[in-house]
């Protein structure tokens, strides 16, 4: 594990703050879909927020499992000498590369979001059947769909927990990482407008970028 | 009105794709969204969408221009009259709400609409109840509501020509529509596709652009969107049909915009640079009343510089 658990955090926290367009219009939906009366009980609501962004990070871990065993078993074939200092170098880069998405100044990253369409593709008529949710079952079986949703954010995440050196540690990375988005995504369920207008400013979004290139080339600094 | 019909969004980047997904999910569920987006960039079409995606799609779909409803009409279009209700009312007008039964109601540029109308959405939005002019009975109506605008509700409300209380309700689930200059790539998809459908349409050969246009049109700034771009191809079909466009055959303010914004436009006969600048020199002088540090000032030179260039144009 290079790139720590507290830079898979940031970049979820930072990350969120330019995904919220899509993210937090999505929530916004689940969220006004539920009966009135769930809606109206705070408790209820809470609970039913809390099973959809489960179900989400639950299909993070998972990707994120999948994605340290294979980088781990890459590792171990092309060099297991240097391996770890090339996939940390590897994995700084890209962080980097997130924090410039972030920032506004590298919007082609997003591009990669392209790679998980097919994917969407196949579960997108699935999650259809869900909805409107009406049980906490369903929204927990929604978040597990929802969390593949093809987000440049999450491949980069992604990439990065290939670097992690076990399927555990990738996992760990993940959820990490979609812990990271929860405030920011839950919260636009409810305050939409207040968190779309922080999300929106240039400044913001550069500060959030800057913060992880920052933290992204000290990390590197201090492994190598 | 419209009854379901398959509309397809043209559009590869991410920033688009982004949003056809999120409001695939919204499609799937009966929630009130608002679509902001400036002009041109398809909110219209993406409502139609969201409809025909949704559980309402064989219902009727009820597009509403509310800026282009005239003021002493507008209630009784969105809400009907019964027959004599006022001058002209000859008969039963059930309204474009009662229209949209069972189906979707889509109010574009809703922010155009007047402070009395808004009040009156509003208790139909918030109960389904409304009441026909010149009626006495209460009526219902099922319908979903999609809203679009372009324009900054929020300072509306501010400048109160906006009810709070509506913008609240109609801003539950937001959706920006990113112009087409955010669109990272669709400018080239959407010129081949749309132009391709038009030449289809005119029966003519559809024309090619050099990359020294692609180049240019990527770059424009396409304040109208998608309308200005579509609009684009069809004067580029019917001027080129089947020839090659270069960049000199683009608009002039596609060109220009795609060079700089010059403080000065070069005629394209071209000039003598000489003889502009001792023109400058002696409008300066001019302007000055013939004092040389003013006038050099004026040119934004050292008045050594200006007297520099006096000398060697013999203007002193």
């Amino acid at each position: 594990m290079e790139i720590g658990y507290l830079g898979a955090f940031l970049m979820g926290l930072f990350g969120a703050l330019h995904c919220v367009g899509m993210c937090g219009s999505i929530m916004g939906v689940l969220t006004f879909s539920l009966p009135r009366e769930t809606r109206q009980h705070a408790g209820r609501l809470l609970g039913y927020l809390g099973y959809y962004n489960f179900g989400r990070i639950i299909s993070y871990c998972l990707a994120g499992s999948l994605a340290g065993a294979f980088g781990s078993g890459l590792l171990l074939r092309v060099s297991p000498q240097y391996g770890h200092s090339i996939l940390l170098l590897f994995a700084t880069i890209l962080m980097v590369a997130v924090g410039f998405y972030l920032a506004g100044w590298f919007p082609g990253l997003a591009h990669i979001e392209r790679a998980g369409a097919p994917i969407w593709r196949k579960l997108e008529p699935l999650g259809r059947k869900l909805l409107p949710v009406k049980s906490p079952l369903q929204a927990l079986l929604y978040g597990l769909i929802w969390g593949w949703l093809p987000c440049g954010l999450v491949y980069s995440a992604l990439f990065i927990a290939l670097g992690q050196g076990s399927a555990f540690q990738g996992a760990l990375f993940m959820l990490l990482f979609g812990l990271g988005t929860l405030p920011a995504v839950v919260t636009t369920g409810v305050f939409a407008d207040q968190i779309m207008r922080i999300a929106r400013n240039p400044r913001m979004r550069i500060i959030a970028g800057i913060a992880l290139i920052v933290f992204a080339l000290t990390g590197l600094i201090v492994n190598w | 009105m419209n009854t379901a019909v398959n509309y397809r969004m043209l559009g590869n980047s991410p920033e688009f794709t982004t949003l056809l997904r999120s409001l695939d999910i919204a499609a799937a569920t009966d929630v009130a969204v608002i679509l902001l987006g400036e002009s041109g960039t398809g909110k219209e079409l993406l409502a139609r969408q969201i409809h025909c995606k949704s559980s309402r799609a064989d219902a009727p779909f009820v597009a509403i221009n509310c800026a282009a409803l005239p003021e002493g009409l507008a209630e009784s279009e969105f809400f009907g009259h019964a027959k004599g209700a006022f001058t002209g009312a000859v008969s039963d007008n059930p309204g474009r709400i009662s229209q949209a039964e069972g189906g979707t109601l889509f109010l574009d540029e809703v922010g155009e609409m007047s402070l009395d109308i808004q009040a009156k959405l509003l208790r139909f939005l918030e109960s389904g109840e409304f009441q026909p002019v010149g009626s006495l009975k209460q009526r219902h109506a099922n319908v979903r509501l999609i809203a679009a605008t372009n324009a900054d509700l929020r300072e509306k409300v501010k400048q109160g020509s906006f009810r709070e209380d509506l913008y609240y309700r109609l801003n539950i689930v937001p959706f920006h529509v990113p112009p087409l200059r955010e669109r990272s790539g669709d400018v080239e998809l959407l010129m081949a596709s749309i132009t391709r459908d038009l030449a289809e349409q005119y029966k003519l050969p559809a024309p090619s652009y050099t990359k020294a246009a692609m180049a240019c049109l990527r770059s424009h700034d396409w304040p109208g969107n998608v309308r200005e771009l579509r609009n684009l191809c069809e004067r580029m079909l019917i001027l080129f049909s089947g020839r090659e466009i270069d960049e000199g055959n683009l608009p002039r303010e596609i060109r220009h915009q795609h060079r700089k914004q010059w403080t000065f436009s070069l005629p394209d006969t071209g000039i003598c640079l000489e003889d502009l600048e001792k023109e400058l020199l002696q409008q300066a002088l001019e302007k000055a009343d013939g004092n040389q540090s003013k006038a050099a000032r004026i040119l934004g030179l050292t008045r050594y510089a200006f007297m520099y260039r006096l000398k060697k144009y013999q203007l002193q």
